[in-house]
Protein backbone atom coordinates (compact mmCIF):
# COMPACT_ATOMS: atom_id res chain seq x y z
CA UNK A 1 0.00 0.00 0.00
CA UNK A 2 1.01 3.39 -1.00
CA UNK A 3 0.82 6.97 0.97
CA UNK A 4 -1.42 9.72 -1.67
CA UNK A 5 0.37 12.84 -1.39
CA UNK A 6 -1.65 15.23 -4.10
CA UNK A 7 -1.13 18.96 -4.41
CA UNK A 8 -3.22 21.56 -6.39
CA UNK A 9 -2.55 24.39 -8.15
CA UNK A 10 -6.22 26.41 -9.33
CA UNK A 11 -6.05 29.37 -11.59
CA UNK A 12 -9.52 31.31 -11.74
CA UNK A 13 -10.48 34.11 -14.01
CA UNK A 14 -11.27 36.95 -11.57
CA UNK A 15 -14.79 38.71 -12.76
CA UNK A 16 -14.18 42.36 -13.35
CA UNK A 17 -14.97 45.11 -16.12
CA UNK A 18 -11.61 45.40 -17.81
CA UNK A 19 -8.54 43.69 -17.72
CA UNK A 20 -5.53 43.46 -14.84
CA UNK A 21 -3.05 46.35 -16.07
CA UNK A 22 -5.40 47.52 -19.16
CA UNK A 23 -8.41 49.22 -19.89
CA UNK A 24 -9.57 46.74 -22.24
CA UNK A 25 -12.81 44.39 -21.43
CA UNK A 26 -12.72 41.32 -19.89
CA UNK A 27 -15.33 39.33 -21.35
CA UNK A 28 -15.56 36.23 -22.79
CA UNK A 29 -16.03 36.15 -26.52
CA UNK A 30 -15.58 34.15 -29.44
CA UNK A 31 -14.33 37.07 -32.06
CA UNK A 32 -10.57 36.84 -31.72
CA UNK A 33 -8.20 39.46 -31.12
CA UNK A 34 -11.20 42.26 -29.97
CA UNK A 35 -10.95 42.84 -26.64
CA UNK A 36 -7.05 43.84 -26.72
CA UNK A 37 -5.24 47.32 -25.52
CA UNK A 38 -1.14 48.17 -26.02
CA UNK A 39 -0.62 47.03 -22.74
CA UNK A 40 -1.83 43.60 -23.29
CA UNK A 41 0.48 43.24 -26.33
CA UNK A 42 3.65 44.47 -24.49
CA UNK A 43 3.71 47.49 -27.07
CA UNK A 44 6.31 49.76 -25.94
CA UNK A 45 5.31 53.38 -24.39
CA UNK A 46 2.89 52.29 -22.30
CA UNK A 47 2.55 51.50 -18.49
CA UNK A 48 0.41 49.15 -16.87
CA UNK A 49 -1.83 50.46 -14.10
CA UNK A 50 -2.90 48.19 -11.76
CA UNK A 51 -7.63 47.26 -11.02
CA UNK A 52 -8.24 47.89 -7.91
CA UNK A 53 -11.68 45.37 -8.17
CA UNK A 54 -8.82 42.64 -9.09
CA UNK A 55 -6.91 43.41 -5.99
CA UNK A 56 -9.49 43.71 -4.01
CA UNK A 57 -11.47 40.18 -5.16
CA UNK A 58 -8.30 38.70 -4.89
CA UNK A 59 -8.11 40.41 -1.36
CA UNK A 60 -11.24 38.93 0.10
CA UNK A 61 -11.35 35.24 -1.47
CA UNK A 62 -7.90 34.88 0.53
CA UNK A 63 -9.71 35.97 3.66
CA UNK A 64 -12.91 33.96 2.93
CA UNK A 65 -9.99 31.18 2.37
CA UNK A 66 -8.35 32.84 6.24
CA UNK A 67 -4.89 33.60 4.48
CA UNK A 68 -2.71 36.23 5.97
CA UNK A 69 -3.01 39.48 3.79
CA UNK A 70 0.10 41.51 2.55
CA UNK A 71 0.79 44.67 3.91
CA UNK A 72 0.98 46.15 0.45
CA UNK A 73 0.76 44.75 -3.10
CA UNK A 74 3.83 44.10 -5.25
CA UNK A 75 3.99 42.24 -8.51
CA UNK A 76 6.77 40.44 -9.32
CA UNK A 77 7.71 39.74 -13.32
CA UNK A 78 8.17 36.24 -14.18
CA UNK A 79 10.18 35.90 -17.31
CA UNK A 80 9.50 33.64 -20.23
CA UNK A 81 9.96 33.59 -23.15
CA UNK A 82 6.66 32.47 -25.63
CA UNK A 83 4.08 33.98 -27.98
CA UNK A 84 0.67 33.84 -25.66
CA UNK A 85 2.76 36.73 -23.29
CA UNK A 86 4.30 38.54 -26.12
CA UNK A 87 5.85 40.89 -23.10
CA UNK A 88 8.32 38.07 -22.63
CA UNK A 89 7.07 37.81 -19.27
CA UNK A 90 4.17 37.57 -17.41
CA UNK A 91 3.31 39.74 -14.32
CA UNK A 92 2.54 38.29 -11.05
CA UNK A 93 2.92 37.57 -7.36
CA UNK A 94 5.84 36.07 -5.58
CA UNK A 95 7.89 38.66 -3.06
CA UNK A 96 3.74 39.10 -1.12
CA UNK A 97 1.13 37.37 -2.83
CA UNK A 98 -2.66 38.16 -1.52
CA UNK A 99 -2.64 35.75 0.85
CA UNK A 100 -0.42 32.95 2.25
CA UNK A 101 -0.82 29.89 4.84
CA UNK A 102 -4.92 29.78 4.84
CA UNK A 103 -6.78 26.77 4.63
CA UNK A 104 -10.27 25.33 3.69
CA UNK A 105 -12.19 23.00 5.45
CA UNK A 106 -13.98 20.18 3.41
CA UNK A 107 -16.66 17.38 3.94
CA UNK A 108 -16.21 13.95 2.27
CA UNK A 109 -18.79 11.68 3.09
CA UNK A 110 -18.92 12.00 6.30
CA UNK A 111 -15.19 13.29 7.54
CA UNK A 112 -14.54 16.75 7.54
CA UNK A 113 -11.15 17.55 6.38
CA UNK A 114 -8.55 20.66 6.27
CA UNK A 115 -6.99 21.45 3.13
CA UNK A 116 -4.11 23.78 3.71
CA UNK A 117 -3.54 26.95 1.03
CA UNK A 118 0.41 27.72 0.47
CA UNK A 119 -0.60 30.85 -1.39
CA UNK A 120 -3.24 32.87 -3.21
CA UNK A 121 -1.92 35.25 -5.95
CA UNK A 122 -3.28 37.48 -8.59
CA UNK A 123 -1.16 37.56 -12.00
CA UNK A 124 -2.59 38.01 -15.74
CA UNK A 125 -3.95 35.36 -17.46
CA UNK A 126 -1.80 35.07 -21.14
CA UNK A 127 -3.38 34.58 -24.76
CA UNK A 128 -4.79 31.50 -25.99
CA UNK A 129 -3.17 29.32 -28.67
CA UNK A 130 -4.81 26.61 -30.86
CA UNK A 131 -2.33 24.26 -32.31
CA UNK A 132 -3.27 23.06 -35.55
CA UNK A 133 -0.70 20.52 -37.73
CA UNK A 134 2.52 22.59 -38.21
CA UNK A 135 0.97 25.46 -37.05
CA UNK A 136 -0.87 27.80 -34.09
CA UNK A 137 -3.02 30.36 -34.00
CA UNK A 138 -2.99 33.28 -31.38
CA UNK A 139 -5.71 35.56 -30.03
CA UNK A 140 -4.55 37.76 -27.68
CA UNK A 141 -8.45 38.54 -25.66
CA UNK A 142 -7.78 36.14 -23.09
CA UNK A 143 -3.75 38.33 -22.22
CA UNK A 144 -4.28 40.19 -19.07
CA UNK A 145 -7.17 38.88 -17.88
CA UNK A 146 -6.96 38.93 -14.06
CA UNK A 147 -6.30 35.38 -12.81
CA UNK A 148 -6.10 33.83 -9.11
CA UNK A 149 -4.01 31.42 -8.95
CA UNK A 150 -4.66 29.14 -5.17
CA UNK A 151 -1.82 26.54 -4.50
CA UNK A 152 -2.21 24.17 -1.80
CA UNK A 153 0.03 22.25 0.17
CA UNK A 154 0.81 18.85 -0.28
CA UNK A 155 -2.24 17.52 2.05
CA UNK A 156 -4.89 15.94 -0.17
CA UNK A 157 -4.34 12.22 0.19
CA UNK A 158 -7.25 10.90 -2.68
CA UNK A 159 -9.00 11.81 -5.67
CA UNK A 160 -12.38 12.12 -4.08
CA UNK A 161 -10.95 14.71 -1.78
CA UNK A 162 -9.27 16.49 -4.15
CA UNK A 163 -12.73 17.05 -6.21
CA UNK A 164 -14.39 17.66 -3.23
CA UNK A 165 -11.72 20.37 -2.19
CA UNK A 166 -12.31 21.45 -6.23
CA UNK A 167 -16.08 21.95 -6.12
CA UNK A 168 -15.70 23.56 -2.69
CA UNK A 169 -12.87 25.82 -4.01
CA UNK A 170 -15.62 26.79 -6.56
CA UNK A 171 -18.25 27.50 -4.36
CA UNK A 172 -16.05 30.20 -2.64
CA UNK A 173 -15.74 31.52 -5.80
CA UNK A 174 -19.24 31.65 -6.06
CA UNK A 175 -20.20 32.70 -2.75
CA UNK A 176 -17.37 35.83 -2.76
CA UNK A 177 -19.22 36.43 -6.01
CA UNK A 178 -15.90 36.96 -7.48
CA UNK A 179 -15.51 34.67 -10.58
CA UNK A 180 -18.43 32.96 -12.64
CA UNK A 181 -15.58 29.99 -12.21
CA UNK A 182 -16.80 28.04 -15.42
CA UNK A 183 -14.86 25.53 -16.30
CA UNK A 184 -15.99 24.89 -19.51
CA UNK A 185 -15.50 28.80 -20.16
CA UNK A 186 -11.76 27.79 -19.36
CA UNK A 187 -12.47 30.04 -16.16
CA UNK A 188 -10.91 27.39 -13.50
CA UNK A 189 -7.91 25.49 -15.04
CA UNK A 190 -5.93 23.18 -12.69
CA UNK A 191 -2.65 21.31 -12.28
CA UNK A 192 -2.25 18.22 -10.61
CA UNK A 193 0.93 16.89 -8.71
CA UNK A 194 0.91 13.47 -7.50
CA UNK A 195 3.28 11.41 -5.63
CA UNK A 196 3.29 8.02 -3.78
CA UNK A 197 5.40 6.93 -1.41
CA UNK A 198 5.72 3.79 0.75
CA UNK A 199 2.95 3.89 3.98
CA UNK A 200 4.59 4.89 7.22
CA UNK A 201 7.75 6.83 5.32
CA UNK A 202 7.84 10.66 6.01
CA UNK A 203 10.04 10.80 2.57
CA UNK A 204 7.80 12.24 -0.42
CA UNK A 205 8.13 10.24 -3.38
CA UNK A 206 9.10 11.31 -6.87
CA UNK A 207 6.16 14.52 -8.07
CA UNK A 208 4.20 13.78 -11.68
CA UNK A 209 2.66 17.03 -12.82
CA UNK A 210 -0.52 17.07 -14.61
CA UNK A 211 -1.27 20.04 -16.18
CA UNK A 212 -4.46 22.51 -17.24
CA UNK A 213 -7.23 19.88 -16.32
CA UNK A 214 -10.37 22.02 -17.28
CA UNK A 215 -13.22 19.63 -15.66
CA UNK A 216 -13.14 18.35 -12.26
CA UNK A 217 -14.80 14.34 -13.56
CA UNK A 218 -11.29 14.52 -15.33
CA UNK A 219 -9.26 15.52 -12.38
CA UNK A 220 -10.88 12.61 -10.64
CA UNK A 221 -10.07 10.36 -13.85
CA UNK A 222 -6.38 11.75 -13.92
CA UNK A 223 -5.18 10.97 -10.05
CA UNK A 224 -7.04 7.41 -10.33
CA UNK A 225 -4.95 6.76 -13.51
CA UNK A 226 -1.68 8.03 -12.03
CA UNK A 227 -2.39 5.87 -8.45
CA UNK A 228 -3.03 2.60 -10.60
CA UNK A 229 0.04 3.59 -13.20
CA UNK A 230 2.24 4.65 -10.10
CA UNK A 231 1.49 1.82 -7.89
CA UNK A 232 2.27 -0.78 -10.34
CA UNK A 233 5.89 0.50 -11.63
CA UNK A 234 6.45 0.75 -7.93
CA UNK A 235 5.39 -2.69 -7.29
CA UNK A 236 7.51 -4.06 -10.22
CA UNK A 237 10.43 -2.13 -8.49
CA UNK A 238 10.81 0.38 -11.30
CA UNK A 239 10.98 4.04 -11.02
CA UNK A 240 8.32 6.98 -11.19
CA UNK A 241 10.04 9.17 -13.56
CA UNK A 242 9.61 13.05 -12.65
CA UNK A 243 7.40 14.55 -15.60
CA UNK A 244 4.66 16.65 -16.78
CA UNK A 245 1.65 14.55 -18.27
CA UNK A 246 -1.32 15.22 -20.16
CA UNK A 247 -4.97 13.44 -19.83
CA UNK A 248 -6.26 12.29 -22.56
CA UNK A 249 -10.02 11.79 -23.55
CA UNK A 250 -9.64 8.08 -23.13
CA UNK A 251 -9.21 8.97 -18.88
CA UNK A 252 -5.26 7.97 -19.29
CA UNK A 253 -2.24 10.39 -18.77
CA UNK A 254 0.72 10.69 -21.09
CA UNK A 255 3.66 11.60 -20.77
CA UNK A 256 4.76 15.24 -22.26
CA UNK A 257 7.95 16.04 -21.20
CA UNK A 258 10.55 15.27 -18.36
CA UNK A 259 11.78 17.64 -16.13
CA UNK A 260 15.44 18.10 -16.13
CA UNK A 261 15.85 21.19 -14.89
CA UNK A 262 13.64 23.23 -12.55
CA UNK A 263 12.84 26.63 -15.15
CA UNK A 264 14.30 29.29 -14.03
CA UNK A 265 12.11 32.38 -14.32
CA UNK A 266 14.33 35.06 -12.84
CA UNK A 267 11.90 36.80 -10.94
CA UNK A 268 12.04 40.37 -9.54
CA UNK A 269 9.83 42.89 -8.44
CA UNK A 270 7.59 44.52 -11.70
CA UNK A 271 9.61 47.77 -11.97
CA UNK A 272 6.32 49.16 -13.94
CA UNK A 273 3.66 49.00 -10.76
CA UNK A 274 5.12 50.86 -7.82
CA UNK A 275 3.91 48.79 -4.58
CA UNK A 276 0.81 49.78 -3.19
CA UNK A 277 0.28 50.05 0.80
CA UNK A 278 -2.88 48.71 2.17
CA UNK A 279 -3.96 50.46 5.07
CA UNK A 280 -5.93 48.36 7.93
CA UNK A 281 -9.21 50.22 6.92
CA UNK A 282 -9.07 48.78 3.71
CA UNK A 283 -8.70 45.45 4.28
CA UNK A 284 -11.40 45.76 7.13
CA UNK A 285 -13.74 47.02 4.61
CA UNK A 286 -13.18 44.10 2.18
CA UNK A 287 -13.90 41.89 5.26
CA UNK A 288 -16.85 43.24 5.71
CA UNK A 289 -18.14 42.04 2.37
CA UNK A 290 -16.77 37.94 2.88
CA UNK A 291 -19.83 35.96 3.12
CA UNK A 292 -20.25 32.94 5.52
CA UNK A 293 -19.14 29.89 3.19
CA UNK A 294 -20.76 26.77 2.78
CA UNK A 295 -19.62 24.35 5.28
CA UNK A 296 -19.83 27.50 8.11
CA UNK A 297 -23.60 27.68 7.43
CA UNK A 298 -24.00 24.07 7.48
CA UNK A 299 -23.07 23.94 10.83
CA UNK A 300 -25.31 27.18 12.02
CA UNK A 301 -28.51 25.77 10.19
CA UNK A 302 -27.81 22.19 12.19
CA UNK A 303 -26.81 23.99 15.39
CA UNK A 304 -28.53 27.23 15.95
CA UNK A 305 -31.79 26.33 13.46
CA UNK A 306 -31.61 22.76 14.17
CA UNK A 307 -32.80 21.72 11.23
CA UNK A 308 -31.90 18.10 9.96
CA UNK A 309 -28.80 17.66 8.47
CA UNK A 310 -30.46 16.81 4.66
CA UNK A 311 -32.26 20.11 4.96
CA UNK A 312 -29.12 22.47 6.25
CA UNK A 313 -26.98 20.46 3.46
CA UNK A 314 -30.09 21.77 0.60
CA UNK A 315 -30.07 24.88 1.65
CA UNK A 316 -26.55 25.74 2.58
CA UNK A 317 -25.33 24.43 -1.00
CA UNK A 318 -25.57 27.16 -3.14
CA UNK A 319 -25.14 30.39 -2.02
CA UNK A 320 -28.47 32.04 -3.50
CA UNK A 321 -30.50 29.88 -2.54
CA UNK A 322 -29.08 29.84 1.11
CA UNK A 323 -29.66 34.15 1.13
CA UNK A 324 -32.95 33.63 0.35
CA UNK A 325 -33.62 31.08 2.98
CA UNK A 326 -31.71 33.54 5.27
CA UNK A 327 -33.52 36.65 4.15
CA UNK A 328 -36.60 35.44 4.88
CA UNK A 329 -36.11 34.11 8.89
CA UNK A 330 -34.83 38.08 9.19
CA UNK A 331 -38.31 38.87 8.09
CA UNK A 332 -38.98 37.15 11.46
CA UNK A 333 -40.77 34.12 9.12
CA UNK A 334 -40.93 30.83 11.21
CA UNK A 335 -37.92 28.61 10.49
CA UNK A 336 -40.30 24.92 10.07
CA UNK A 337 -42.23 26.68 7.80
CA UNK A 338 -39.90 28.33 5.36
CA UNK A 339 -37.71 25.41 5.35
CA UNK A 340 -40.64 23.76 4.03
CA UNK A 341 -41.38 25.75 1.44
CA UNK A 342 -37.75 26.64 0.10
CA UNK A 343 -36.89 22.98 0.02
CA UNK A 344 -39.78 22.32 -1.36
CA UNK A 345 -42.00 24.52 -3.46
CA UNK A 346 -39.07 27.03 -4.15
CA UNK A 347 -36.45 24.28 -5.41
CA UNK A 348 -38.51 22.43 -7.29
CA UNK A 349 -40.46 25.44 -9.22
CA UNK A 350 -36.72 26.43 -10.17
CA UNK A 351 -36.09 23.26 -11.38
CA UNK A 352 -38.88 23.09 -13.09
CA UNK A 353 -38.78 26.43 -14.85
CA UNK A 354 -35.19 25.76 -15.51
CA UNK A 355 -34.02 29.19 -14.08
CA UNK A 356 -31.46 30.51 -11.31
CA UNK A 357 -32.94 32.22 -8.47
CA UNK A 358 -31.86 35.18 -9.72
CA UNK A 359 -34.39 35.13 -12.03
CA UNK A 360 -36.70 33.87 -9.79
CA UNK A 361 -40.60 36.31 -9.52
CA UNK A 362 -41.00 35.59 -5.98
CA UNK A 363 -38.99 37.59 -3.57
CA UNK A 364 -38.53 36.74 -0.23
CA UNK A 365 -40.87 39.53 1.09
CA UNK A 366 -43.63 37.77 -0.86
CA UNK A 367 -42.97 34.26 0.55
CA UNK A 368 -42.18 35.53 3.88
CA UNK A 369 -45.85 37.20 3.56
CA UNK A 370 -47.47 33.83 2.64
CA UNK A 371 -45.63 31.47 5.03
CA UNK A 372 -46.55 33.89 7.74
CA UNK A 373 -50.32 33.62 6.95
CA UNK A 374 -49.45 29.78 7.30
CA UNK A 375 -47.96 30.48 10.60
CA UNK A 376 -50.88 32.59 11.93
CA UNK A 377 -53.66 29.88 10.24
CA UNK A 378 -55.25 32.59 7.83
CA UNK A 379 -54.87 29.80 5.02
CA UNK A 380 -53.42 26.43 5.27
CA UNK A 381 -50.21 25.21 4.27
CA UNK A 382 -51.71 23.54 1.08
CA UNK A 383 -53.28 26.61 -0.34
CA UNK A 384 -50.11 28.80 0.67
CA UNK A 385 -48.23 26.28 -1.68
CA UNK A 386 -51.17 26.24 -4.21
CA UNK A 387 -51.20 30.16 -4.50
CA UNK A 388 -47.15 30.48 -4.84
CA UNK A 389 -47.70 28.44 -8.08
CA UNK A 390 -50.30 30.75 -8.99
CA UNK A 391 -48.26 33.91 -8.49
CA UNK A 392 -45.50 32.25 -10.45
CA UNK A 393 -47.77 31.51 -13.30
CA UNK A 394 -49.47 34.64 -13.19
CA UNK A 395 -46.39 36.76 -12.29
CA UNK A 396 -48.37 38.20 -9.44
CA UNK A 397 -47.57 39.24 -5.81
CA UNK A 398 -49.08 35.95 -4.07
CA UNK A 399 -50.02 38.37 -1.29
CA UNK A 400 -52.36 40.11 -3.43
CA UNK A 401 -53.96 36.89 -4.95
CA UNK A 402 -54.48 35.75 -1.61
CA UNK A 403 -56.65 38.89 -1.16
CA UNK A 404 -58.54 39.31 -4.27
CA UNK A 405 -59.91 35.81 -4.33
CA UNK A 406 -60.55 36.03 -0.78
CA UNK A 407 -58.70 32.72 -0.02
CA UNK A 408 -57.95 33.50 3.77
CA UNK A 409 -58.60 30.12 5.79
CA UNK A 410 -62.25 30.36 7.59
CA UNK A 411 -61.57 30.04 11.43
CA UNK A 412 -64.97 31.55 12.40
CA UNK A 413 -66.65 28.62 13.77
CA UNK A 414 -69.92 30.01 13.56
CA UNK A 415 -69.70 30.05 9.91
CA UNK A 416 -67.70 26.76 9.88
CA UNK A 417 -71.22 25.27 11.94
CA UNK A 418 -73.06 26.46 9.07
CA UNK A 419 -71.63 24.12 6.60
CA UNK A 420 -70.98 21.27 9.01
CA UNK A 421 -74.82 21.01 9.81
CA UNK A 422 -75.43 21.43 5.78
CA UNK A 423 -73.44 18.32 5.34
CA UNK A 424 -74.81 16.21 8.25
CA UNK A 425 -78.18 17.13 6.69
CA UNK A 426 -77.36 16.18 3.46
CA UNK A 427 -75.65 12.86 4.53
CA UNK A 428 -77.88 10.74 6.51
CA UNK A 429 -76.61 7.66 6.08
CA UNK A 430 -73.36 8.46 6.66
CA UNK A 431 -73.99 9.89 10.05
CA UNK A 432 -76.08 7.08 11.17
CA UNK A 433 -72.99 4.45 10.29
CA UNK A 434 -71.15 6.53 12.87
CA UNK A 435 -73.61 7.17 15.33
CA UNK A 436 -74.41 3.30 14.83
CA UNK A 437 -71.89 1.62 14.08
CA UNK A 438 -69.13 4.02 15.28
CA UNK A 439 -67.51 4.40 11.73
CA UNK A 440 -64.84 7.01 12.88
CA UNK A 441 -64.09 7.17 9.20
CA UNK A 442 -66.53 9.43 7.89
CA UNK A 443 -65.48 12.37 9.82
CA UNK A 444 -62.60 12.39 7.08
CA UNK A 445 -65.67 12.01 4.41
CA UNK A 446 -67.83 15.28 6.52
CA UNK A 447 -64.19 17.12 6.39
CA UNK A 448 -64.17 17.05 2.68
CA UNK A 449 -67.95 17.71 1.70
CA UNK A 450 -67.16 21.00 4.56
CA UNK A 451 -63.73 21.75 2.32
CA UNK A 452 -66.08 21.39 -0.93
CA UNK A 453 -68.57 23.80 0.74
CA UNK A 454 -66.34 26.55 1.77
CA UNK A 455 -64.13 26.38 -1.18
CA UNK A 456 -61.26 24.74 0.35
CA UNK A 457 -60.68 27.79 2.75
CA UNK A 458 -62.21 25.93 5.98
CA UNK A 459 -59.40 25.60 8.87
CA UNK A 460 -59.25 22.01 8.73
CA UNK A 461 -58.27 21.75 12.69
CA UNK A 462 -61.31 23.66 13.47
CA UNK A 463 -63.31 21.83 11.35
CA UNK A 464 -62.34 18.16 12.11
CA UNK A 465 -62.88 19.75 16.24
CA UNK A 466 -66.47 20.64 15.34
CA UNK A 467 -68.02 17.93 13.09
CA UNK A 468 -66.63 15.51 16.21
CA UNK A 469 -68.85 17.39 18.24
CA UNK A 470 -71.70 17.80 16.19
CA UNK A 471 -71.56 14.03 15.39
CA UNK A 472 -71.26 12.92 19.25
CA UNK A 473 -74.07 15.03 19.81
CA UNK A 474 -76.03 12.61 17.33
CA UNK A 475 -75.10 10.14 19.33
CA UNK A 476 -76.75 10.87 22.20
CA UNK B 1 32.83 32.85 -13.38
CA UNK B 2 33.49 29.74 -15.60
CA UNK B 3 32.46 30.09 -19.12
CA UNK B 4 30.63 26.63 -18.99
CA UNK B 5 28.30 28.43 -16.30
CA UNK B 6 27.80 31.15 -18.71
CA UNK B 7 26.98 29.39 -22.16
CA UNK B 8 24.04 27.60 -19.45
CA UNK B 9 22.77 30.62 -18.69
CA UNK B 10 23.31 32.07 -22.43
CA UNK B 11 21.59 28.76 -23.50
CA UNK B 12 18.86 29.27 -21.04
CA UNK B 13 18.10 32.54 -22.19
CA UNK B 14 18.00 31.38 -26.01
CA UNK B 15 21.16 32.94 -27.19
CA UNK B 16 24.66 32.16 -28.03
CA UNK B 17 27.57 34.03 -28.61
CA UNK B 18 31.16 33.49 -30.13
CA UNK B 19 34.29 32.15 -27.42
CA UNK B 20 36.19 35.81 -27.43
CA UNK B 21 32.43 37.28 -26.75
CA UNK B 22 32.55 35.14 -23.41
CA UNK B 23 35.78 36.06 -22.63
CA UNK B 24 35.06 39.37 -22.65
CA UNK B 25 31.77 38.77 -20.78
CA UNK B 26 34.04 36.59 -18.10
CA UNK B 27 35.98 39.57 -17.43
CA UNK B 28 32.89 41.64 -17.04
CA UNK B 29 31.73 39.10 -14.04
CA UNK B 30 34.55 39.36 -12.76
CA UNK B 31 34.48 43.20 -11.93
CA UNK B 32 30.73 42.86 -11.38
CA UNK B 33 31.24 39.79 -8.38
CA UNK B 34 33.94 41.85 -7.46
CA UNK B 35 32.04 44.94 -7.17
CA UNK B 36 29.36 42.34 -5.50
CA UNK B 37 31.69 41.36 -2.65
CA UNK B 38 32.00 45.04 -1.75
CA UNK B 39 28.73 45.60 -0.93
CA UNK B 40 28.46 42.21 1.09
CA UNK B 41 31.04 43.94 3.28
CA UNK B 42 28.41 45.97 4.19
CA UNK B 43 27.59 45.33 8.10
CA UNK B 44 24.12 43.39 8.77
CA UNK B 45 23.42 43.96 4.88
CA UNK B 46 21.13 40.72 5.01
CA UNK B 47 18.76 42.71 7.29
CA UNK B 48 18.33 45.61 4.93
CA UNK B 49 14.85 45.78 3.20
CA UNK B 50 15.75 45.75 -0.63
CA UNK B 51 14.28 49.35 -1.89
CA UNK B 52 12.50 48.89 -5.19
CA UNK B 53 11.04 52.08 -5.20
CA UNK B 54 11.39 55.53 -3.49
CA UNK B 55 8.43 56.50 -2.49
CA UNK B 56 5.17 54.89 -0.72
CA UNK B 57 1.34 54.82 -2.56
CA UNK B 58 -1.98 54.01 -1.12
CA UNK B 59 -4.84 52.01 -2.71
CA UNK B 60 -6.08 55.36 -3.84
CA UNK B 61 -3.85 54.98 -6.62
CA UNK B 62 -5.15 51.65 -7.95
CA UNK B 63 -7.03 52.05 -11.62
CA UNK B 64 -10.90 52.53 -11.25
CA UNK B 65 -12.56 48.91 -12.80
CA UNK B 66 -13.69 50.85 -16.46
CA UNK B 67 -13.14 49.54 -20.36
CA UNK B 68 -12.28 52.38 -21.89
CA UNK B 69 -13.18 52.17 -25.19
CA UNK B 70 -11.00 54.55 -27.30
CA UNK B 71 -8.03 52.36 -25.35
CA UNK B 72 -9.02 49.05 -27.12
CA UNK B 73 -7.14 48.51 -30.34
CA UNK B 74 -8.89 47.19 -33.40
CA UNK B 75 -8.13 43.78 -35.04
CA UNK B 76 -6.63 45.40 -37.68
CA UNK B 77 -4.03 47.10 -35.00
CA UNK B 78 -3.49 44.20 -33.26
CA UNK B 79 -2.74 42.85 -36.24
CA UNK B 80 -0.44 45.20 -37.25
CA UNK B 81 2.74 44.06 -37.07
CA UNK B 82 2.66 40.36 -37.52
CA UNK B 83 4.15 38.70 -40.52
CA UNK B 84 1.65 36.06 -40.74
CA UNK B 85 -1.81 36.31 -39.88
CA UNK B 86 -4.72 33.57 -40.28
CA UNK B 87 -8.59 33.91 -39.29
CA UNK B 88 -8.10 37.33 -37.70
CA UNK B 89 -5.10 35.56 -35.69
CA UNK B 90 -1.25 35.96 -35.33
CA UNK B 91 0.11 32.47 -36.89
CA UNK B 92 3.47 31.35 -35.39
CA UNK B 93 5.08 28.27 -36.08
CA UNK B 94 3.97 25.10 -33.61
CA UNK B 95 6.76 24.63 -31.02
CA UNK B 96 4.42 22.17 -28.93
CA UNK B 97 4.20 18.38 -29.89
Amino acid sequence: MYKVVIGLEVHCEVQTNSKNFSSAPNEFTMTPNIHVAPVDLGLPGILPVVNEEACRKALKTAMALHCENPDEIIFDRKNYFYPDLPKGYQITQVTKPMGRNGYLDIKVGEKEKRVYIHQLHLEEDTASLDHYSNYSLIDYNRSGIPLMEIVTEPCISSAEEAVTFLEDLRDVFLFCEVSEARSNKGQMRCDVNISLTEEGSDKLGTKVEMKNINAFNSVKAAIEYEIKRQSELLDRGEKVIQETRRIDEDGKTYSMREKVDAVDYKYYVEPNLPPVKLTKEYLDGIRQTVPMLKLDRLHRYINEFHLSEYDATVLSKNKDIADYFENILLLGSDIELTVNFVTTSVLSSLKKLEIDLKDFFITEEMLSGVIDLVHQGKISLDHGKKILYQALEKKKDPRDIIKESHLEQINDEEKLLTYITEALEENPEQVRQYVEEGKDYVINYFIGKVMQKSNRQANPNITLELIKKELEKRRK
Amino acid sequence: MEKEKLKDYAHKLMFDMKEEEYETLQQEFDIILKQMDLIGEIPNIKEVEPMHFPYVTYEAKLRKDEVIENEVLTTGEVLANCEHVLNDQVKVPKVVE
